[in-house]
């Protein structure tokens, strides 16, 4: 039987939310490597030392994996190998956050060393309330710096949202290879 | 740093008892150097966070297969070892000893293992 | 970031541009543009050439109907809200609607609007011409063959709870296409695409372009995408 592994690779800043959307997708088992946080300046009780996997079964006997990498940037050594054979990826962004474009910068940059043709989605965690009239610093801020990527706020605690952003990153998957497939 | 401070004492012992040993590292659990020994020890850096990922992975398996705490990880390579150890405290730290090839595995382990309980003992 | 190589180049929108002058008031230059148009070139903010002021008033039988803010993305209405919406409606259903677009300069937007309700603007401007699309027509000046390519991804606030519409977001930014080939390409109803046709372009994401739709290599069944759109079906069953 050919069975086939399928990586997705779920990027981005401390604390935006990575672990957990990996743990949303996967029904909460996935497996983490996080250690306690000794650096004041951040405000989270743990941070991830290796990657969060987690995996979901497809129909036909493939299996989608999940990794989530760790943020920070003495990590980044990760980040490629994480990449490695990925289909797509998720960088997620907190929102609730003064705009700091170098911070998701980074983790894109990496993509866009790593793996430039990848399919990437950008999910805006802790936005609160999305409906507000004015338009949220950050979208004006993505509008500049990655017009071409999909962003959407998203609830990585919510497992709706969490799909949708995959259902996202899907499309994105199946226009790249439409794309791709006449150059 | 007081860390490195507290440290240095241990660490040079170490450095000194056992022949052919490359760098050492003492790292905080979440991938910080925090005081570092021998002649490559400029890369501390970033041995620091490679170690805090190795053993972060280490105590995954570990927990998968149930096995308890962790406590020692070696790597076995062609041209030389590298020991990562738990250091035991209230702020979990650790120890990373890389040897190389003239280096005994059983005395750089003992000697570690000793510099640990060293370490452990001198938590501020 | 995406690097996709294109050989088509887009087509420049070569529309003449309104003469430079002093901000008009309230009523219309002699030659105006069709609103459609006049609306694109003022959402564009296109930096070659420079918008003069984020403030327009969109005019109908000399009224103001409302004000656009595209500074902060926000269109005041002069009238209770659902009376303006439906207004516009109706009229950009119209082959040419009867309306026209006047910038202003801050200070008289301040002095002279009177805003009855806060919206916002691209997401509302595409509600409207969602709500405006015929079967028969796209809305002018646009023909039914005409590609269109998106510039960038849309507000995020313009594609919440629309699945379909991220479909067609992410086909549109990488290549021009037409209604028919996004119908094919997509296997989505005419219809949808169509309102997004109009929609896209009454809020100047989209621009036409030019040259053959270029043939399509449709997802492999095993591929990741199909596989995971077969997880969904079982999850929501």
């Amino acid at each position: 039987m050919n069975v086939r592994e399928h990586k997705i690779v779920v990027m981005g800043p401390l604390g935006a939310g990575k672990s957990t959307l990996v743990q949303t997708l996967t029904h909460g088992k996935a497996v983490v490597t996080e250690a306690r946080n000794t650096d004041p300046s951040v405000g989270k009780e743990y941070t991830t030392v290796a990657m969060d996997y987690g995996d979901i079964d497809l129909p036909g006997g493939d299996r989608l994996r999940l990794y989530g990498s760790p943020g920070q940037e003495r990590f980044s050594y990760i980040w490629p190998i994480l990449l490695a054979g990925a289909e797509g990826a998720i960088v997620l962004v907190d929102g609730s956050k003064c705009v700091n474009t170098t911070l998701a910068g980074q983790h894109l940059q990496a993509i866009a060393e790593h793996a430039p043709t990848l399919p990437v989605v950008i999910g805006i965690t802790k936005c609160g309330r999305t409906d507000d009239p004015i338009l949220p610093q950050w979208q004006t801020l993505l509008s500049e710096q990655a017009p071409h990527l999909p962003a959407l706020p998203l609830d990585p605690r919510d497992m709706k949202q969490a799909i949708t952003a995959m259902d996202l990153l899907m499309s994105q998957i199946e226009c790249n290879a439409m794309a791709a497939a006449h150059e | 740093m007081s860390e490195a401070l507290h440290a240095a004492p241990a660490l040079n012992a170490l450095a000194r008892d056992v022949a052919g040993i490359q760098a050492i590292v003492v790292a905080s659990a979440d991938g910080f150097a925090l005081a570092q020994a021998g002649p490559k020890g400029n890369v501390a850096d970033r041995l620091a966070a490679m170690t805090s990922s190795m053993l972060g992975l280490a105590s995954a398996l570990g927990r998968e297969l149930h096995f308890g705490e962790l406590d020692t990880l070696i790597l076995d390579a062609a041209d030389g070892k590298v020991l990562m150890l738990a250091i035991p405290g209230s702020q979990p730290r650790l120890l990373m000893t890389a040897c190389d090839h003239s280096c005994v595995i059983g005395n750089a382990l003992w000697h570690a293992k000793q510099c640990v309980r060293t370490l452990a003992d001198n938590t501020n | 970031m995406l690097m996709v190589r294109f050989r088509r180049h887009p087509f420049e929108e070569v529309e003449a541009l309104p003469a430079a002058s002093p901000m008009p008031t309230a009523t219309l230059p002699a030659a105006a543009l069709p609103f459609v148009q006049q609306l694109r070139i003022h959402l564009s903010n296109d930096t070659a050439m420079p918008r003069r002021s984020a403030y327009a008033a969109v005019i109908h039988d000399d009224t103001t109907v409302c004000w656009l803010d595209t500074k902060n993305d926000r269109m005041m209405t002069t009238a209770p809200a659902p009376i303006t919406l439906t207004l516009l409606q109706k009229l950009l259903a119209e082959e040419h609607p009867a309306l026209s677009l006047a910038p202003v300069t801050q200070e008289m937007f301040e002095q002279r609007a009177k805003v009855s309700s806060n919206l916002t603007l691209r997401p509302t401007l595409w509600n409207i011409a969602l709500a405006a699309t015929r079967l028969d027509r796209l809305m002018l000046p646009l023909q039914m063959d005409a590609k269109l390519r998106l510039r960038r991804w849309p507000d995020f606030r313009i594609l919440a709870h629309r699945p379909d519409h991220f479909r067609l977001c992410a086909l549109l930014i990488k290549q021009g296409a037409s209604v028919q080939a996004c119908c094919d390409i997509l296997d989505m109803p005419q219809r949808q695409v169509q309102s997004f046709f109009n929609a896209a372009f009454l809020t100047a994401y989209a621009f036409p372009v030019m040259g053959s739709d270029a043939p399509v290599r449709p997802s492999p069944a095993d591929g990741l995408v199909n596989l995971w759109r077969q997880l969904r079906i079982r999850w929501s069953a």
